[in-house]
């Protein structure tokens, strides 16, 4: 898929990766591969910064835990407030997917 | 080559430290997940695949731009705000000690007391509202992917706002020096509007140094974008 088409939904598409539950950057790239079916194939290191400017807007939280390993990682978590801002996102992003879907759908009529 | 890329990382995030100290050990600690889970074989092939993943370095540091330019802006509108009510606390503290001691005006300086008075009336009410604009202008404007050039009008309407402030508080601070000097009586209890006047010009000198580092702040991130 097009990066510039999805750097301008990153944040969305990232959100949309916490949503079912906190992660470290690493598990998140992990979850959009996996649910993009390795559609979605960005820089890894793209999501770092969306991750630091949605904790600055307020959508994420994050804390440093301890792994079984030993390793300290950097865990993200929705807010409320980053939850909202999920619904709100997927419900514009349905309505504009669906007016798209329509209006490609559309074919040029034959002449009779 | 991992070492040698995070190296190179920190080199370019080095227009902010306290960021860089935050970002490096998390994204060490991707890369080593990352080679991790990379079939077993040429280590230096791995490294070189998980690196060229991750994408390159200078390019990831001018995405953090806009986030180390943001929070030092709102740290910066946050800061003149806390200046502007330490600035009404200490006044009224001042006023409140002037009325205990019965310090007043002489005759002779009551005329240009009271001109003194009207500046410095009016150049805290402006503060006051120049720096709650600065504020919420701040943090109205989310912090974008790209410091595109809207953004950059943005910082330059912030930065004007932040300056504007800082020279009213100056000349609240110069006022109110005047005003203490106007009617200071050497004698017991003297020090307390002196420490007053003090921690005040120590309010506005820490403001006039957040403002001037979050300007060369945005400087060295605009050379970071250029290079």
């Amino acid at each position: 898929m097009e990066g510039e088409m999805l750097k301008g939904h990153l944040d969305m598409i990232v959100l949309a990766a916490l949503a079912t539950g906190p992660a470290h950057g690493y598990a998140v790239i992990e979850e959009i591969r996996r649910r993009s079916s390795e559609a979605f194939d960005l820089p890894e290191g793209t999501v770092y910064p969306a991750l630091h400017r949605l904790q600055q807007a307020g959508l994420l939280s994050s804390r440093w835990v301890t792994a079984e390993s030993g390793r300290r990682r950097r865990v993200y978590a929705l807010t409320a407030h980053g939850t909202r801002a999920l619904d709100e996102r997927r419900a514009v992003w349905r309505q504009f997917s669906s007016a798209i879907t329509d209006l490609l759908a559309a074919r040029r009529r034959t002449p009779a | 080559m991992i070492a040698a890329y995070m190296e190179e990382l920190a080199g370019a995030l080095g227009f902010d430290p306290a960021l860089s100290a935050r970002v490096l050990p998390e994204i060490r600690d991707h890369l080593e997940d990352a080679l991790s889970a990379e079939s077993i074989g040429d280590r230096a092939e791995a490294e070189r695949r998980v690196i060229a993943r991750f994408g390159d370095a200078r390019e990831l540091a001018g995405q953090f731009v806009t986030i180390s330019l943001a929070r030092h802006t709102r740290r910066a509108s946050v800061a003149i705000v806390v200046a502007t009510l330490a600035v009404v606390v200490l006044m009224k503290a001042r006023t409140l000690w002037y009325a205990l001691a019965q310090w007043t005006f002489s005759e002779e300086a009551r005329a240009t007391a009271q001109l003194v008075l009207t500046v410095d009336r009016y150049a805290f009410w402006l503060a006051a509202a120049t720096g709650i604009a600065s504020l919420l202008y701040v943090a109205s404007y989310p912090t974008p992917v790209r410091p595109h050039a809207h953004y950059r009008r943005h910082l330059r309407h912030a930065a004007a706002l932040f300056a504007v402030t800082t020279v009213l508080l100056g000349v609240v601070a110069a006022s109110d020096l005047v005003l203490t000097a106007l009617q200071f009586r050497p004698e017991i209890g003297a020090s307390i509007p002196v420490v007053a006047m003090s921690i005040e010009i120590g309010c506005l000198g820490a403001i006039a140094l957040l403002v001037a580092r979050a300007a060369r702040h945005a400087a060295n991130a605009q050379d970071l974008l250029r290079r």
